[in-house]
C-alpha cells in the first residue's frame, strides 16, 4: 500500500522535506503514521509534529485527502491516500 | 447583513464595473453601502484588505492598528508611506484609504485588539476580518465574534503560504475548534512577501463581499490551503469540535 504524506510551511521548511511517500504492508491508524514518520527528519521537525507526552499537537492539522481527522478519530490509511499535516500560522 | 442604503449618482459611476458581477448588480452594491468591517491590523495582509473594501465600497470601516511606522513595515504595508516612517501607522493608514475613495467613511483606533477594547471594537461592525500577528490576539478577536455572533474572516501567512477560512459562530468551525490552544511556535517575526500577504488579503477580502452580500459561496466549513512556491491551492473540509471551549456549546 502506498500513502504520500505532504507537510505544510513551517514543518516543511524546518523538516526540509515537502512530501514523502511511503509503502506499508499493512494498513495502519493515520495517527500512528504521523507519529512515526515524524522521527525522520530531526528533533525540530518532532517536536512540530509531536507534543511531550508523544501525542500529535493539539495545533497540527491532519487531513487525509480533503478530510479533516481529529486527534482521537480512529481512522485507517488506505493505498493511495494523500495525508496532509498542516501547520498553524498567523501572519499578517 | 447590513442596512441597505440607496446609491447616488456619483456612487453608480464609480461602482460600475463591479455592478455588472452577476447575483450582485446595484442590491449588492447599496448593501455593502450599508455595512461596516472592522480590519484588525493593517499590516501585509489587513492592508491589502483594506484597500480592496475601500475600493469596493463598503459603507464603513474600522480599521486597529497600534504602533508607528518602521522601515521594514515598508516591504508589505501597502498603507503605509515612507514619509510617514516614526508617525502613528493608524495616521497613514486611514490617510492613504481616503485619498483611494473619500465616499466612505474610514475610523482609525491606534490601538491593537486587547482584552480591554475587543468587545467595543466588534459590537461597532457587522463582520471582523482578522489580520492580527498574535495567536494571542486572534483568539480574542475569535472569542469576543463568536460571542457577538458576528462573521469571521480568518486569514494568515507564513512565508509562501496562506490560510484563510470563513467563520460563522454556531455554524461552522471557530478558529479554536482548529487551534484549541496557543501554537507553541508561531513568533511574532516571520518571512513575508507583500504579494503573499497581498494575495491572501485580496481572498479575505472577496469573503468579506460574499459574506455580506450572499454572492457565491464563502468558505464555510472548508479551509484552503495555498503554497505560492508551486502554486498549489488545496481545500479542506473542516469540522466543528464539541468540546471547543469558545463555541462548543453553540447550537
Amino acid at each position: 500500500m502506498k500513502v504520500t504524506v505532504e507537510y505544510s510551511s513551517q514543518i516543511r521548511r524546518i523538516g526540509g522535506v515537502s512530501s514523502e511517500t511511503v509503502e506499508l504492508d499493512t494498513s495502519c491508524q493515520v495517527q500512528e503514521l504521523v507519529k512515526q514518520l515524524a522521527g525522520d527528519h530531526g528533533e525540530s521537525f518532532r517536536s512540530l509534529i509531536i507534543d511531550s507526552a508523544g501525542n500529535l499537537q493539539s495545533t497540527i492539522l491532519v487531513f487525509v485527502n480533503d478530510k479533516q481527522i481529529s486527534r482521537d478519530a480512529s481512522v485507517e490509511v488506505a493505498d493511495n491516500d494523500m495525508v496532509h499535516i498542516i501547520a498553524p500560522m498567523a501572519g499578517g | 447583513m447590513g442596512s441597505k442604503k440607496a446609491l447616488t449618482d456619483a456612487e453608480r459611476a464609480i461602482y460600475e464595473w463591479q455592478i455588472w458581477v452577476p447575483d450582485f448588480g446595484e442590491e449588492g452594491q447599496e448593501i455593502l453601502k450599508g455595512s461596516s468591517i472592522l480590519i484588525s491590523r493593517c499590516g501585509g495582509l489587513g492592508s491589502v484588505v483594506a484597500y480592496e473594501l475601500v475600493a469596493a465600497g463598503v459603507g464603513r470601516l474600522v480599521l486597529a492598528h497600534g504602533g508607528d511606522v518602521k522601515p521594514s513595515d515598508l516591504n508589505r504595508q501597502l498603507v503605509m508611506t515612507h514619509d510617514w516612517i516614526g508617525k502613528p501607522r493608524i495616521e497613514s493608514a486611514v490617510r492613504r484609504l481616503r485619498e483611494l475613495n473619500p465616499h466612505i467613511t474610514i475610523e482609525g483606533v491606534g490601538e491593537n485588539v486587547t482584552d480591554g477594547n475587543v468587545e467595543q471594537l466588534v459590537a461597532e461592525v457587522y463582520l471582523v476580518v482578522d489580520c492580527a500577528p498574535l495567536f494571542e490576539e486572534r483568539f480574542l478577536m475569535n472569542r469576543e465574534a463568536v460571542r457577538q455572533g458576528k462573521p469571521l474572516i480568518e486569514c494568515a501567512m507564513y512565508d509562501l503560504d496562506a490560510q484563510i477560512t470563513t467563520i460563522i459562530p454556531g455554524k461552522t468551525p471557530c478558529l479554536q475548534c482548529l487551534y484549541p490552544e496557543k501554537p507553541p511556535v508561531w513568533k511574532r517575526q516571520f518571512p513575508v512577501f507583500g504579494a503573499v500577504s497581498g494575495t491572501v488579503g485580496c481572498l479575505g477580502a472577496m469573503e468579506a463581499i460574499k459574506v455580506l452580500t450572499g454572492l457565491g459561496e464563502p468558505l464555510l466549513d472548508r479551509f484552503l490551503v495555498c503554497n505560492l512556491r508551486d502554486m498549489t491551492f488545496r481545500t479542506f473540509n473542516i469540522t466543528r469540535n464539541p468540546d471547543c471551549k469558545i463555541c462548543g456549546g453553540l447550537t
